[in-house]
């Protein structure tokens, strides 16, 4: 019975041309699983014609072709992320430890401006140079890592978090590319350089506070929900004082400005650098998304 | 080959297409065609999965360490000499299955708290 049905020519010509779509799927998916997604459509062709004949095949060939339509979209949207996530989610956490880090020379140059030991240093400018690289490099690595967190707990957070790291990460790599193209071009006026930087920087970390706000709420870690919030918090508090620094030579002498500048620097590097391991260290999200 | 979160609880609420394979294969291991019609009978053909969402889904199940590969034989059942593969729960598959079912009938317990549910469903003593 069996065997007589499966030679019908509707049968034959269906499985044909089953097996004829499945070239729209991404290879590894079709390599893996083509053909036994093909012995079960020639199961189901088989009950259907049984069944019902050739209305029987129509009514599959209608579930069938919105099935192909659906899956077709979720193995292209699952594939692009677990291409990308897994390996993209470990190397970002490395890109917000690193980029935390890379800020380090930055705060240190910071401080002996704060405190006016820099001109007394031997090799200052080598010391300012480094920390101009270190701050390019932070600011690249810093929108990695806000992207990573975007993939791994975009889930977790929804849209409206999801919406904030990409407006962080947009911001941070828009301000990385203005701030390259001033350095070349606005390099003797400083002041457009650094209102471009400070903006940069607060809407990288504002969007790091608000996210911040919004992991409080929605607990996307298993632990360190409060990282984000602290590291958005204390880094605007620190750009906001070494703004008011190098422009107003006022606060220079002001211990407690510089005490307070070095522990925002200092938490909010810790954050970071706990933020990148946390991420580094987790599982893709999108094996929660079956 | 498996990328298992370390909480079980991130894997939840499962889709219905996952929710009804895992509950296909409870009872023993199946091939993708059995699991396609138990899950049709289930549900009485309300989650009808065509084979792309049956291996779309029992691709990410695998590698998210839910269910495994036994081996490839043909099915006695059936009249046909094909060989095929087949599926069974893993320990963690089996935990999740129930965490989700039992998420589920706490559902229920608020709905027929709020007296959502007919009475044929409030003597089910769930």
């Amino acid at each position: 019975m069996i065997g007589q049905s499966k030679d019908v020519p509707m049968i034959v010509f269906s499985v044909k041309f089953y097996e004829w779509l499945l070239v729209a799927y991404p290879a590894r998916f079709r390599k893996e699983y083509g053909s036994q997604m093909v012995e079960v459509f020639r199961d189901c062709c088989l009950r259907a014609f049984r069944q019902g004949g050739m209305n029987g095949m129509t009514s599959l060939w209608a579930v069938t072709l919105l099935d192909l339509i659906r899956s077709l979209i979720t193995e292209y949207l699952h594939k692009e992320t677990s291409m990308t996530s897994p390996k993209f989610i470990r190397l970002s956490g490395w890109a917000l430890m690193t980029g935390a880090t890379a800020f380090l020379p930055f705060f240190i140059t910071n401080m002996l401006v704060l405190t006016s030991y820099s001109p007394l240093l031997r090799g200052w400018y080598i010391l300012d140079l480094i920390a101009s690289f270190g701050v390019v490099y932070g600011s690249i690595l810093l929108p990695i890592g806000m992207l990573g967190l975007r993939a791994r707990y975009g889930g977790q957070v929804g849209e409206l978090g999801k919406g904030i790291l990409m407006a962080g990460a947009l911001g941070g790599g828009g301000f990385v590319v203005t701030m390259l193209y001033g350095m070349k071009y606005f390099a003797e006026d400083i002041s457009v350089f650094w209102v471009i930087f400070v903006a940069g920087l607060t809407l990288q970390f504002l969007s790091l506070l608000l996210f911040g706000a919004l992991a409080l709420v929605r607990k996307p870690f298993r632990r360190g929900n409060g990282l984000p919030l602290a590291a958005g918090l204390s880094a605007p508090m620190f750009i906001k004082l070494s703004a008011i620094v190098m422009q107003v030579r006022f606060f220079v002498s002001n211990p407690i400005f510089i005490i307070m500048s070095a522990v925002g620097f200092i938490f909010m590097t810790i954050a970071l650098i706990r933020l990148g391991y946390i991420l580094q260290a987790s599982e893709p999200y999108e094996a929660a998304g079956i | 080959m498996a990328e298992s979160l370390q909480n079980p609880e991130e894997y939840l609420p499962l889709t219905p297409a996952v929710f009804n394979i895992l509950l296909a294969l409870a009872d023993g291991e199946k091939h993708g065609y059995g699991i396609m019609l138990e899950v049709e009978a289930n549900t009485k053909g309300q989650v009808l999965m065509g084979p792309g969402t049956l291996y779309g889904s029992i691709k990410r199940m695998f590698q998210a360490g839910l269910i495994e590969e036994s081996d490839e034989r043909v099915d006695p059942e059936m009249d046909d000499p094909r060989r095929r593969s087949y599926y069974r729960l893993t320990d963690l598959g089996r935990r999740i299955l129930r965490m989700e079912a039992e998420r589920l009938v706490s559902q229920v317990r608020i709905a027929r708290l709020k007296k959502i549910l007919s009475t044929e469903f409030s003597g089910s003593g769930i």
